[in-house]
Order: structure tokens, then sequence, then C-alpha cells
């Protein structure tokens, strides 16, 4: 349903942040994008997003195809009733508003008639118990873990068909980790598709079909997840360089 | 007591005027952070339009016609010259405004020539007697009004998908556009509802017991600037309680003016800017405003 060919992005008229990438997500995909900080992960999801522009970058070559629509040069506000949306990364949830007020708010951006709305924020708040206890809250006096539910579920208001998550797990406890992970399988099985970035890989490669590996800007290693879990190349390339030689022979 | 009674209560119906002016300023502030100067002048706007109409077509069909054109000229300036530089720091946004304010300004003062414009209101001269004190109708239907805005500005920021929009892009205008707000149609609509207010606004400045519209309606309403940096630039409700204190103690300045002679004359055209300063030194951001932080 997605498909990223040989895109090339730059910011400004000389820092290069993508070169030649190019990825594709099918229907019902979960796919993993890993990178270490400064990759260009966040970089792919502006393209995809349509927000370069708020970064002073732009989009020199390539295409970005989304069910058949070149999403090129198209707003953000397009996009999003296109079907695809994104969770950005460090939630960057409107902490002056309410809970309710968050979901609210993303429904009237996607468009979603008010009826419909209050169907789409039952389906949130069943994924997502704990956020309709505190629906009358400021979003701001939600913990972390909350915070990151609500910055999904208010992705989810607009329907998407295609989920993009931008570091779900960054910041979080190991345990809020684990159930970001079974949130994604959660939304998954709903139908929803997801392309996932991360730096947590474990978790990733755990809940993902296949993955894609990038470093300096480029891909540097694709295939199924599982695979690449297995891999030492994974971990050489993205967690630099191989692991410590050991010290065998070396006096205790 | 009655003197300062009546001065109390003519300060607070002028200075709704003055907050009526100051809430579109912070609309416009809070969706942009751009102080826009060109508010001033629209306020004249507003009263020439009603003051040229009225007269062929009656006062209620004037306002009607006014109303949605002075938000319409105000949501254009946005449209066609602020929100093409998205990306530029407001302060650039802010000079532009000086600019737009300078060309319709000197058309509007052309125009206008040395005439007063006078506006043929309903209340005409008519003063309530409030016992204690009395007050024109004007300046009362105009407290009034600031009430029956402040309400209905509440339910558009708590109820409406428009204001939840204008409150998420105030705070994140990356977030929302991937939410798919667009940033350009909510600062719009808040220009658009700026330059309504401020027409509005224009219409009881230039009423009794003031002389009808001259340009100085434009130097009399950026009175509420320091209104609006006493209220804090931000919040809404600053705006509100800025303009009152600010007309409040214009009146008290007038009143008292042979206790206050040794100041000099005209020391009650000063006082707004006194009281700014004031609070400025206390507290930079406002009674209301929220404190700038930065992260060191």
């Amino acid at each position: 349903m997605l498909k990223v060919t040989q895109l090339h992005v730059r910011y400004g008229t000389s820092v290069t942040a993508l070169t030649d990438v190019s990825l594709g997500v099918g229907e019902g995909e979960v796919v993993a994008v890993l990178g270490a900080n400064g990759a260009g992960k966040s970089t792919l999801l502006r393209a995809l997003s349509g927000t370069l522009p708020h970064h002073g970058g732009q989009v020199t070559r390539g295409s970005i195809e989304f069910e058949g629509r070149d999403l090129l040069g198209v707003s953000p506000r397009r996009i999003v009733r296109a079907g695809l949306i994104q969770s950005p990364e460090g939630r960057r949830i409107f902490k002056g508003l309410s809970v309710e007020e968050n979901l609210r708010v993303a429904a009237a951006g996607a468009g979603i008639p008010t009826r419909h709305a209050a169907t789409v924020r039952r389906t949130v708040w069943d994924l997502f118990p704990r956020l309709e206890q505190r629906r009358e809250q400021s979003a701001g006096l939600l913990s972390g873990g909350e915070q990151q539910m609500l910055a999904i579920g208010r992705a989810l208001m607009a329907q998407p068909r295609l989920l993009l998550l931008d570091e779900p797990s960054l910041g979080l406890a190991p345990q809020m980790v684990d159930s970001v992970g079974a949130i994604i399988e959660e939304i998954h099985r709903r139908g929803t598709s997801v392309l996932l970035v991360e730096q947590n890989a474990a978790m990733a490669l755990a809940v993902s079909d296949r993955a894609v590996v990038l470093a300096s800007g480029s891909v540097c290693a694709t295939g199924p997840a599982d695979h690449l879990a297995a891999s030492d190349e994974l971990r050489d390339l993205y967690l630099g360089g191989t692991p410590a030689p050991t010290l065998d022979g070396a006096p205790q | 007591m009655s003197h300062l009674t009546s001065l109390l209560l003519n300060g607070l119906s002028t200075g709704a005027v003055y907050a009526l002016i100051a809430l579109g300023l912070v609309l416009i502030y809070k969706c942009s952070q751009v102080v826009s100067f060109t508010h001033g002048t629209l306020v004249l706007l507003g009263a020439y339009l009603v003051g040229t109409m009225d007269d062929a077509s009656g006062f209620i069909v004037a306002l009607l016609i006014a109303v949605p054109v002075a938000a319409g000229f105000a949501g254009s300036i946005n449209l066609t010259l602020l929100s093409r530089r998205a990306g530029a720091p407001p302060v650039s946004l802010a000079i532009l405004t000086i600019g737009i304010d300078l060309v319709v300004l000197s058309v509007l003062t052309q125009q206008l020539g040395s005439n007063v414009l006078n506006i043929s209101h309903p209340w005409g001269e008519t003063r309530w007697d409030l016992g204690v004190a009395s007050m024109s109708a004007n300046r009362g239907i105009a407290l009034l009004m600031v009430a029956a805005v402040a309400v209905s500005l509440y339910l558009i920021f708590t109820r409406s998908p428009w204001g939840l929009a204008m409150r998420a892009v105030s705070e994140d205008t990356e977030a929302a556009a991937l939410m798919g707000l667009s940033r350009t149609t909510i600062t719009t609509l808040s220009w658009a509802t700026a330059g309504a207010l401020a027409c509005i606004a224009g219409m009881f400045m230039a009423g009794p017991p003031t002389p009808g519209v001259t340009t100085t309606v434009a130097v009399v309403a950026l009175r509420a600037f320091p209104a609006l940096i006493i209220g804090g630039l931000d919040s809404l409700r600053g705006a509100i309680v800025g303009g009152l204190l600010i007309g409040v103690a214009e009146s008290l300045a007038a009143g008292y003016q042979h206790e206050l002679q040794f100041m000099g004359s005209g020391f009650a055209e000063i006082v707004p800017f006194l009281l700014m300063l004031g609070v400025l030194v206390a507290r930079p951001s406002g009674l209301f405003g929220s404190r700038e932080m930065t992260r060191v």
C-alpha cells in the first residue's frame, strides 16, 4: 500500500539526509525501520507526512506512493485524509487540552463527522481503558506511558489505513515498552498497517513482519524481522560495530 | 462618593471597548505568535464602514454588512500576506503588519479628510440612569457586548471543533499539522474574528460620549496595546481585565484632574502607558500571561 522509491531528501541547500531510500509496506503488514540517532528515520517519516517544509527540508528525487496516489507535494491535511497518519516522536500531545479534547480535535483534523467521531472514540477507549478513566483530565498531567497511549489513540481517531509510529517506546519504563509492543500488535490485528520507527530493535523486531535498517541516510539492510533479529550483521551495522573482543588468554 | 462611582462605571464602559480590541489581538497572537500593529486601523475601518453605510441603509443593515466585510478584510490580510511567509520569525511578520497599517491608514485618512462622519446609533445620546450614577447607553451596551463576547469565546474554545483546533495549533503547530489541522485556516479564522471584534469596537468607539468617526479613533484604539500587555499577550481573560483596568485608570485620572494638576494637563492620556510600565516591571509576562520559559 505504501511504496517509497529512491527517495532523496535534503535540508537547506547542502545537508543530505536521505539518499536513495526505497521501501514498502504491504496491506496488513507491520514494518519496522531501525537505525541509530541521525540515521534518517525521522526524516523519512516527515517526508511521508508532508511536514519536511516545517524543518526547511525537501524531497529532491524519488517518489512516495500511497494506495496508488502520489504523496509528493501533498499537504499534511490531505495526507491524513488519504488514510496515512503519524504519531510523532516525543508524543507531542496537546498538553493544554483534556484527554478527550485531544481525541476530538484529532477527529476534526481528519474530517471525521462529529456523530461518527463518538463511535471511533469508543474504539479508542476500548483499546486504552486507562485513558477513558482520565478523559476529563488535562493531558499534561498524564504519566509518560499514558501520554504515549494518548498520542497513539489520537492518531487512531483519523481511522488510518496506515499508522506511522515514531519512537513510541522512547523514554518509557521497560514494562511500558512491552505494553507498547502489545498495543501495536492489537492495532495490527484490528486491520491497520503499521510503519514502526524504533531505536529499541528488540521490541520492534518482535512485533514486525519485516524490517528496514537505515544508516547515514541509506538502507543498509532489509529482510524478514525474525531473520534480522537472528543476524550478527544487524548488530554490527546498527549497534555500532562488532562486539568488543573477548579477553581470551588475558591474565585474570 | 457618587463622583467616584460614576468615574468607575464610565471607566469600565470605556474599558469594555479596549477589551474588545485586545481580545482580537490575543486571538491573533495565540494562533500565530504575531502581534498585529494593524489593529488600530482595523478599528477605524470598522467605524468608517458603519458610518458610510448607515445613512443610506440604516444602522442595523450597515452593521450587518460592515462586520463581515471587516472580518473578510482582516482574514485576507493573513491569507494573502502573512501566511505565505510561514516560517518567518514572528517579529518580521509584526513589522509587516506595521506596513499594512500605514497603507490602510493613509487610504482611510484620505477618504475621511477633516470631516467627522457620524454614526446614527439607534440608542443615540440616551443615558442610562443607574441611581448612583449614569452612563451613556452606547458604552453600557458595549459593556454588555464584552460580556456576551467573552461567554461566546469561552464556549467556542471549549466546545467547538474550531476552538479546539485553535488551541491545538497555538500549542504545537507541527503536531497539529500531523493531525490534519491546517495552520493557515486556523490563523485566517482568528484574524477574521479579530477583524469582526475590531469593527464592533470601532462602532462603539465612534459613538457618544465621543464624537463620530475621525482618524483619532485609530489612535485611541492603540490604548488596547497597554491593555494587552497588562493582561498578558496570550490570555483572553487578561485582555478583558487589562482593557477594563485601562478604562478605569484613564477615567479616574481624568476625573481627578484637578488634584493631579501638578502632573500637568493631559495626564490621563499617559496613564494607560504608566500602568503598563508598572506591570512590566513587576510581572513581565502580564497579569495572566504564561511565563516565557527557556531551557538552558
